[in-house]
């Protein structure tokens, strides 16, 4: 099928780093990434099972600080 | 009641060959289904779906878009020009950014229909119950309150229960948890892949805690009817 090209999967990932992420470059090294930000895990899975097909490699996984307004309440 | 706050996930590629194709990316090259995926998935991280509500009927009204970064909007623009749609906007009251939106319908099933083939359990709840809230709070109760309480938990180095452990061995297939292992492997293997093994887990759960204190949250919290209308139906089977 057309929708599980390569191709789409990486416009999908680019419009993800678009929205929620950003690229980093040094200007003094070689240094480069690129990173997403999401507190959703549903996103998380297909990003990392999506990353091994496109680079053949798993992303690095981190927990940020909590921030902004989201917050659950458990009783 | 203890107040508990969303663990936000940082994924990071350190890899020229990644950085370097997602700097190349031009819209102007991509094929039509590739551009739709582009802003489909820029609406999945930046856009919300509007409901409106006319006496007890919950429609569907809108997918609207908060644009704050320039570039961001520059080449949301481009790819709505080349794909040929014409994003209404308004401005935001009070702050400085502006909002864009789509009404058309049949554009919209396409995107919303782009977006579950890769949220495989998002598209089957949809094809039970059509794109609405219900999808919509269950997409909630999954993302935020089992999957992040817990996997979230098991990335910190907060201590885990024994009733936390035991979910974590449903949700990812290891038999004993150790957290020596990457935690992007441990991902890779999970098995939840569909709305079935959600709702066993839920089911699993007996109600308590976690399910109980999230819809007290969503009852004080967002309006009734989202109460009314999505959990009722799960909690009373």
């Amino acid at each position: 099928m057309v929708r599980n090209s390569i191709g789409y999967k990486i416009a999908f990932l680019a419009g993800l780093i678009e929205g929620d992420g950003n690229l980093y470059a040094y200007p003094n090294s070689h240094r480069r990434y690129v990173r997403i930000y999401t507190p959703d895990l549903s996103e998380v899975l297909w990003i990392v099972k999506t990353s091994k097909e496109v680079f053949g490699k798993l992303p690095i996984i981190g927990l940020d600080r909590p921030r902004g307004n989201k917050k659950l309440l458990c009783i | 009641m203890v107040i508990k706050s969303y663990y936000v996930f940082r994924l990071e590629f350190h890899d020229n060959n990644s950085y370097n194709l997602f700097r190349k990316i031009d819209v102007v090259g991509m094929s039509d289904f590739e551009l739709l995926s582009y802003l489909s998935s820029i609406i999945y991280a930046e856009g919300h779906i509007k409901i409106k509500r006319i006496n007890s009927r919950i429609l569907f009204d809108s997918l609207e878009i908060d644009m704050k970064k320039k570039s961001s909007i520059e080449s949301l623009i481009k790819v709505c020009r080349l794909i040929g749609i014409h994003l209404k906007s308004y401005n935001r009251l009070k702050r400085k950014h502006k909002v864009y939106y789509i009404r058309d319908r049949h554009l919209i099933e396409e995107i919303m229909d782009i977006v579950h083939l890769n949220w495989k359990w998002v598209k089957l709840l949809a094809s039970l119950n059509k794109i609405d809230l219900c999808t919509y709070a269950l997409t909630k109760l999954y993302d935020h309150v089992i999957l992040n309480h817990i996997v979230g938990k098991f990335f910190s180095k907060q201590p885990l229960t024994d009733k936390e452990i035991s979910i974590l061995r449903r949700v990812i297939n290891i038999e004993s948890i150790s957290r020596t292992r990457t935690r992007a492997s441990i991902l890779y293997t999970s098995l939840i892949n569909s709305v079935d093994d959600v709702m066993d887990l839920i089911k699993s759960l007996q109600h308590n805690n976690y399910i109980i204190g999230y819809m007290c949250y969503s009852q004080n919290n967002e309006l009734s009817f989202f109460y009314k209308h999505c959990f009722r139906q799960y909690i009373n089977n």
